[in-house]
């Protein structure tokens, strides 16, 4: 996790001892490098209603959710039945390109030996989730009452508790990480548009090591606000203040439960896309038109930087993919789809910075930060696009009426903003 | 019978838990005993340099290019719900190659992409839950 953040700091450095660099950087060979003092975020307004949860990016430490642009909030975790024995465990990550709950073992003290273990046929179950930059987590699913905002599920929800120590890591879950200092995260809680992780993760039945695939399990780890009371549960909102485009620190932000059943969780003048499947069944959200081309692309809080498909701009020295244009480029995509009804259509206003100078300047949030991944067949819109931004999100198999409108349950969800 | 006996198994091991690595031996044969009942593999193209086989099953595609000389896999992309299991798509040795150069990557997304490109190997991926995993491994040395 912290890797990238290395590197480009690397490059930083190379940059100013050439006495080089984009705008923002400065000091050539005459002495030490002072970086800029970073610029304090002015805090997301409070809510005034509803539910919510407090998230806080980049604000951990330690190497946990300190990176650039992550996203994260506290969740608490309680033994069912038990509301007296829980735990509370900070740097979280809000990830809507996933689904569930999952935390380190080692971090529920509390709970630890009270949370039960989900049974298959004799056998604990257990699970492996991969990244895609070669992470893994494992560990087996337990059923735990879950906590944000001071809001809980009504009732208890699978979720993953994470530990090597469980046995039949090794071999069935290359590259799983056994603390959060190697994940950079005490956790994840997976809050995207579909309820559960059916179908995009590996269940096991284990006994003593021995674990099988397990197709399907008696229950999926879920999106814990799908659980939430009524009012809460039926999608999420997520509010970000706006971001100066020299980056900020310190930067924060809401997550609202629910849609459309408070005033603040209600859009207003609003674009509504209907969440669509591809061919391979695999939720992408609406086309993208830009630079000349149509993406698929999706919506994702835990994908740091916006990432396209081609270099449309000048790259960083050392070609890690990043964008460094001389100054602040403005761009325009359109994004095209229905609202399950109707055609739907908006125009997606942003700005890619030269990223050197960006993350040069010891702020830790930035909402124009882009980079091209060869062979992402589409457009990423990651934290960025949140920044500056109150998104709404419907969840599969939910409704919500917005404006006198209805827009019943569907297979994927919605994404309004 | 015994040499009967070891054929069957080893035909059984690659239907029930089969799985072609960067440099293994692929050809119709091999893409005949792929096919199950969740999954089919076939020709789709090929020159005097390649051939290209693709597998597509429930969870995604998988693509191999196939050294037409050789008859040996020398690079495999996929688009698939779940992450690769890059273990299984690179080999044992290959595996050991990733894992050396994952040290230092070229890129590394947190969580979602990571490439690593030690001059012979080239792995790319890229995903999450949300949008499914693309991704490529090449073996230079193997490329026609």
């Amino acid at each position: 996790m912290n890797i990238k953040l290395i590197i480009v700091t690397a490059i930083c450095l190379n940059i100013v001892a050439c006495g080089g660099g984009g705008s923002g950087t400065s000091g050539g060979n005459n002495g030490p490098y002072n970086p800029p003092a970073p610029t304090p975020a002015t805090p997301t307004p409070v809510p005034t209603s509803g539910n919510f949860a407090h998230i806080l990016i980049s604000q951990g430490n330690s190497g946990i959710c300190n990176n650039i642009n992550i996203p994260c909030v506290s969740v608490t975790i309680c033994q069912p039945g038990n509301p007296n024995n829980c735990d509370t465990v900070n740097n979280i990550l809000v990830d809507t390109g996933s689904y569930g709950l999952r935390v380190f073992r080692s971090l529920l003290t509390n709970t630890g030996n009270s949370l039960v273990t989900m049974q298959s046929g004799g056998s604990s179950v257990a699970e492996c989730v991969s990244y895609a930059d070669g992470h893994s987590n494992w560990g087996p699913v337990q059923y735990a009452v879950v906590n944000m905002g001071g809001i809980s599920t009504v009732e208890s929800i699978p979720i993953q508790v994470l530990s090597t120590s469980f046995p039949g890591a090794q071999n069935n879950c290359p590259g799983a990480d056994s603390t959060p200092e190697q994940f950079g995260l005490n956790g994840i809680i997976g809050v995207g548009p579909w309820q559960t992780d059916a179908g995009v993760s590996r269940y096991y039945a284990c006994n003593n090591g021995n674990c099988t695939f397990l197709a399907p399990p008696p229950a999926y780890v879920t999106n814990p606000i799908i659980k939430f009371p009524s009012g809460n549960n039926n999608g999420l909102t997520l509010v970000f203040g706006s971001v100066a485009q020299s980056g900020v620190t310190g930067a924060d932000g809401y997550a609202i439960f629910g849609v459309a059943s408070v005033p603040s969780n209600t859009p207003g003048a609003v674009n509504v896309f209907q969440i669509e499947t591809s061919n391979n069944n695999i939720p992408i959200n609406v086309d993208s038109f830009f630079q000349g081309q149509t993406y698929s692309s999706f919506l994702d809080t835990g994908s740091n930087f916006l990432y396209f498909d081609n270099a449309f701009l000048a790259l960083c020295p050392y070609n890690v993919g990043l964008f460094c244009p001389s100054g602040n480029t403005s761009e325009t995509a359109i994004m095209t789809g229905t609202n399950g009804v109707n055609p739907s259509v908006a125009n997606i206003f942003f700005t890619i910075g030269n990223a050197v100078a960006l993350l040069n300047s010891g702020n830790t949030a930035f909402s124009n930060i882009g980079s091209v991944f060869v062979g992402i067949n589409g457009i990423d819109w990651g934290l960025p696009f949140y920044l500056g931004r109150t998104t709404y999100m419907i969840f599969a198999g939910e409704s919500a009426v917005i404006n006198g409108t209805n827009y019943p349950a569907s297979q994927n969800g919605y994404w309004i903003y | 019978m015994k040499k009967l006996l070891i054929l069957l198994s080893g035909i059984l091991l690659i239907q029930t838990s089969f799985a072609i690595s960067l440099g293994d031996i692929m050809n119709q044969d091999v893409a005949v005993q792929m096919n199950t009942t969740t999954s089919a593999t076939k020709l789709i193209a090929s020159d005097n340099n390649s051939s290209m086989f693709q597998s597509i099953s429930t969870e995604g595609n998988i693509k191999f290019l196939v050294n037409s000389k050789t008859s040996r896999v020398y690079s495999i992309s996929w688009q698939e719900k779940q992450a690769a299991n890059l273990k299984e798509i690179l080999g044992n040795a290959y595996y050991s190659e990733f894992q050396a150069a994952a040290k230092k990557p070229t890129i590394r997304v947190p969580l979602r992409g990571i490439v690593v490109d030690d001059g012979d190997l080239l792995v790319s991926q890229f995903g999450s839950m949300l949008s499914g995993f693309q991704g490529t491994a090449t073996a230079r040395g193997l490329a026609p």
